[in-house]
């Protein structure tokens, strides 16, 4: 089928606008389709989210499929297995693929690091946490700017809090 | 029939509803969809526990526990019409659970595509209440039972797009001026830069019916609950605002067209003998606007929010007490759309 709109190109994309409250149906080839603009592809009716990741993460053609060897221990996915489905086996796997996950986040948090509400159980030992990040990213400021002596400060506060908070584990 | 469908609350001129969702799992479990049915069958025991733990101190009114692989898809379809939960959890009901409450307000979806998807909706822009209620019933469940949660990437979840605080807080808008004067595309693209998603009536995947939208937050990692809400609301805002321009615009330069148009739809729905639900939503969406307008005055407008779910293809069925053709559907649609505006009965 060629696109309604240019007739040039094969249709691509199945798209259902809603117009003065009428539903128009459309099958345009990939260069209309991103004409009409963000609307159209939000309701391309089988486009998700987790299919939209999948195809972010899956490797251009030719490529070696990476991550089809490793298993995560918790429940046996390989990565590959995530980059298919667009979903994680268990929480072990964000351990796990780390590395492989690391950029996926990047790429659609605002911050790859969780700012918001914290289980009440756990919240002590998060805290400390979130305080030693805190004063790593402290040092490290510290370093750059070759300030020794509140580096040496912020170091030691560093190991008394990780201290306490191996213990508080 | 669910608060939300009340047709009050905050800006309800516009918003239809407000709506906060956590996604939550349980530590040590596979998630649903890599899971076997007897992990499965397990989480959705220790939820079903919870829950009951939850009635026992009571506050939040009496919470139902219902497993839906052993009610008919019908009564599935309806749950999903009343917005209680998605379309992909009553298409694939096997070991997963519902937690509902008694007043419709709060849901939980089990063994979803995370082991928790913890709802609240309420009528109107209702946002900040809420974040409220939603994390008071996360506090409940998470007093039973162990979520998972990592410091660096917060609540984790089966799909990365909900890590962090794991929310999805969404308003239901009806923009029909937007949509009549073609500016609604261009709006929901500004939206988009603004990190927020624009779907159909039902969530991901579906269409836009009657002129509803719904517009969520994209972003769940690296924002606070609090701001996540307060962009959202003010993206809101705005639209609200379009919105009210376009309709006073459309009322200055052609008040009779849209006043024909509204009182068409009007005597369509009061009369129609066979009403597909597709028109339906059309019409209702002319009717609900001169509603607005104060076009029409002598509608109820909770009677008139209801049909949004009532004139659904599972809730006319469910009315009729039997599985009907679609041509049987739009008869018996027709008849009740005539009833509940309350005129023409005969």
């Amino acid at each position: 089928m060629l696109c309604e709109v240019c007739g040039k190109n094969p249709a691509a994309f199945h798209v259902i606008t809603v117009v003065n409250g009428e539903k128009v149906e459309q099958h345009l080839c990939e260069e209309c389709a991103k004409q009409k603009g963000g609307m159209a592809f939000m309701f391309h009716p089988h486009l998700s989210m987790a299919g939209m990741l999948s195809g972010l993460f899956a490797p251009a053609e030719g490529q070696e499929e990476p991550g089809t060897k490793e298993r995560c221990p918790g429940c046996g996915k390989t990565y590959h297995d995530f980059v298919k489905a667009g979903r994680l086996g268990c929480g072990v796997c964000y351990t796990q693929f780390e590395k492989e996950i690391e950029p996926v986040v990047r790429k659609i948090a605002a911050k790859p690091e969780h700012v918001g509400k914290v289980p009440k159980r756990r919240s002590g030992s998060l805290l400390t946490w979130r305080e030693i990040e805190g004063l790593r990213r402290g040092l490290d400021e510290a370093v750059r700017t070759e300030n020794y002596e509140e580096a040496a400060r912020l170091r030691d506060q560093i190991r008394e809090l990780e201290k306490r908070h191996q213990e508080s584990r | 029939m669910p608060g939300w469908m009340s047709g009050s609350g905050p800006e309800s001129d516009v918003v239809i509803s407000s709506r906060l969702r956590l996604a939550r799992n349980l530590e040590g479990c596979t998630f649903p969809e890599a899971a076997t049915a007897a992990q499965r069958e397990a989480v959705r025991r220790l939820v079903a526990a919870a829950c009951a733990g939850i009635n026992q101190i009571g506050g939040w009114g009496r919470f139902e526990f219902i497993e839906l692989d052993k009610v008919s898809e019908l009564d599935r379809q309806v749950l999903v019409e009343k917005h209680l939960m998605s379309p992909q959890h009553a298409a694939s009901p096997e070991d997963t659970g519902l937690m509902v409450s008694d007043d419709e307000v709060f849901s939980v979806m089990v063994n979803e595509e995370d082991h928790l998807r913890i709802q609240c909706l309420f009528s109107g822009l209702e946002l900040a209440q809420g974040w409220v209620a939603a994390t008071g019933l996360d506090d409940a469940l998470e007093a039973r039972l162990d979520y998972a949660f990592c410091m660096r990437r917060g609540y984790l979840t089966a799909c990365p797009t909900n890590l962090g605080t794991g929310l999805r807080a969404s308003v239901m808008v009806h923009i029909p001026a937007l949509v009549m004067a073609s500016l609604a595309g261009g709006i929901f693209t500004a939206a988009s830069k603004m990190g927020m998603v624009v779907r159909g009536m039902y969530g991901e995947g579906t269409e836009a019916l009657g002129d509803i939208f719904q517009l969520s937050n994209q972003i769940s990692l690296g924002q606070a609950e609090e701001e996540i809400i307060s962009n959202l609301e003010g993206v809101a805002r705005q639209i609200i605002e379009q919105e009210r321009r376009a309709r006073v615009a459309f009322m200055r330069d052609m008040r009779e067209q849209v006043e024909d148009k509204v009182h068409r739809s009007y005597g369509i729905l009061r009369s129609a003998r066979i009403l597909p639900s597709e028109e339906a939503m059309r019409r209702w969406s002319d009717v609900k606007l001169g509603a607005d307008l104060d076009i029409i005055r002598d509608v109820d407008k909770k009677a008139l929010n209801n049909l949004i779910v009532t004139t659904r293809p599972g809730f006319v069925q469910k009315r009729a007490g039997k599985s009907l053709s679609a041509f049987e559907r739009d008869v018996e649609r027709a008849g009740m759309v005539r009833d509940s505006l309350g005129l023409w009965k005969s």
